[in-house]
């Protein structure tokens, strides 16, 4: 109960130090957009068919995402480190755990409203709606949202300390998450082909298999991030 | 009989190959203020560090009673360990109201407003904390460390950024914690204004301990802190 409330306060106030600063769902809404709008502008103009559209769109989409994300989420420990505020938090109790799962939280957010952008700007210009399938669709992007903003909380926890933190972590980040994005662009190709996402599918263990890995090594090893 | 709330023996830790603490061994009891003396760069910050359990000591081991467990520890650095951009208020109203001892904290809105008037916050309340001065950042911190009822404050050149009048407070505060049988580790050079508040003086030098003021009866531990004093003068010149 008490982690639970200490929880529920301390991502009260990252979502308001979020709301109030803006900077990391700037980012990540401005890059979506440029780079929808490249994507889908380059691909018009190759007069590509539509279903060869449909086809290439999941990989577009997710690589958009997948690189802007790692961008700004970058920034993700930059509030904690200028003043050190977790070791703050750390001596009145908190358990690192608590500390990761409401920073995990607030990325998890903010990845959401960037993807709303890339799938709605990407889509428009390809022509290539995902609002028939929107239920699976954001299942599958909320189990991928889920194991990035894992991994990259923990990545950023350990490379926030690092002069060269915004290489260290797209660098890093980057290669650990192939196995969830080729998922990811394995199931919007089944969801947009087949309007169906089979729970028998194996992309669909193996996603919802990394998600799980991934929250609980960061969970468990965000102690060690956060330590000397 | 005086509880000892936190024994470090044999203490050592390095940065890359600069040994900063070797063999440092201390006990802290409960009512004790403690001075931390020494040059720049012998280790005091490092120790503090490491009695807070910020950081983990390469070789040694630091034992803490139960009572300090129970009660945890307060740590004054000159990081500041607040949100730079929440205001003075949302800073300590979330570490009163994340703390996991809710009791432990003068939680609540009467305790928030007490404690940012005791430190004189008041008109600085919602200004966010990178818009403050120093001075005033620092004022914050500290009322964050002492709104805790810790049964050990940790203070790091707590009087470095604060005016005479914040000082005189701080001391003040100090003793008032003491007397609730608190205890202090203070890291300082500022010996005119806080050796007054010393019950005990340590002179760390080259990362070891050079002198222990520690003795039985107030009288002679406070002849001992003035010795340890000039020592550390001495040793300065």
């Amino acid at each position: 109960m008490i982690a639970l409330r200490q929880f529920s306060r301390i991502l009260k106030y990252m979502l308001l130090l979020e709301f109030r600063v803006r900077d990391a769902v700037t980012l990540l809404l401005s890059l979506s957009i440029m780079f929808a709008v490249i994507a889908g502008f380059g691909i018009t103009s190759a007069s590509l068919e539509p279903r060869v559209r449909e086809r290439l769109f999941p990989a577009l989409l997710w690589l958009c995402f997948m690189v802007n994300a790692a961008v700004a989420l970058g920034r993700s420990f930059e509030y904690e480190s200028e003043h050190k505020v977790l070791d703050g938090l750390l001596l009145a109790g908190v358990p690192p755990a608590v500390l990761f799962f409401a920073k995990a939280t607030v990325n998890i957010l903010v990845l959401c409203a960037g993807q709303v952008a890339g799938v709605t700007v990407l889509g428009m210009l390809l022509g290539v709606s995902l609002v028939p399938h929107f239920g699976l669709f954001s299942a599958v992007s909320l189990l991928v949202i889920v194991g990035y903003s894992a991994l990259a909380t923990i990545v950023a926890a350990l490379t926030a300390g690092a002069r060269l933190r915004n290489v260290l972590l797209p660098l890093i980040l980057l290669p650990l998450l192939f196995p969830l994005f080729f998922c990811a662009i394995e199931l919007t190709t089944l969801i947009l082909e087949q309007g169906l996402l089979p729970l028998s599918s194996q992309w669909l263990s193996l996603l919802a298999g990394l998600t799980v890995v991934y929250v609980a090594l960061g969970a468990t090893l965000f102690e060690f991030a956060v330590g000397d | 009989m005086k509880d000892v709330l936190l024994v470090a023996k044999g203490v050592a830790r390095s940065f890359r190959s600069t040994r900063v603490l070797s063999e440092c061994s201390l006990a802290v009891q409960e009512g004790e203020v403690l001075l931390l003396l020494g040059a720049n760069g012998s280790g005091k910050s490092t120790l503090l560090r490491i009695l807070a359990g910020l950081l983990r000591p390469e070789a040694g081991v630091v034992e803490r009673s139960p009572l300090l467990l129970e009660r945890g520890v307060s740590y004054h650095a000159h990081c500041l360990m607040l949100y730079g951009d929440l205001t003075a208020a949302e800073n300590l109203q979330m570490f009163a109201e994340v703390s996991a001892t809710k009791q432990s904290w003068s939680s609540g809105a009467g305790g928030l407003t007490e404690s940012i008037q005791e430190w004189g916050l008041a008109p600085h309340r919602n200004r966010a904390v990178n818009q403050l001065s120093k001075g005033l950042q620092a004022r914050v911190s500290l009322a964050r460390g002492f709104a805790r009822a810790s049964a050990l404050y940790l203070l790091d050149e707590p009087s470095s950024a604060l005016d005479d009048n914040t000082t005189k407070h701080l001391c003040g505060a100090i003793s008032r914690k003491v007397s609730e049988g608190a205890a202090f580790v203070i890291a300082t050079h500022d010996l005119a204004r806080l050796a007054s508040v010393a019950t005990r003086a340590l002179l760390l030098s080259g990362g070891a301990v050079v002198n222990d003021s520690q003795a039985p009866s107030s009288e002679v531990a406070a002849h001992s802190v003035q010795q340890t004093i000039e020592r550390y003068r001495e040793l300065n010149r």
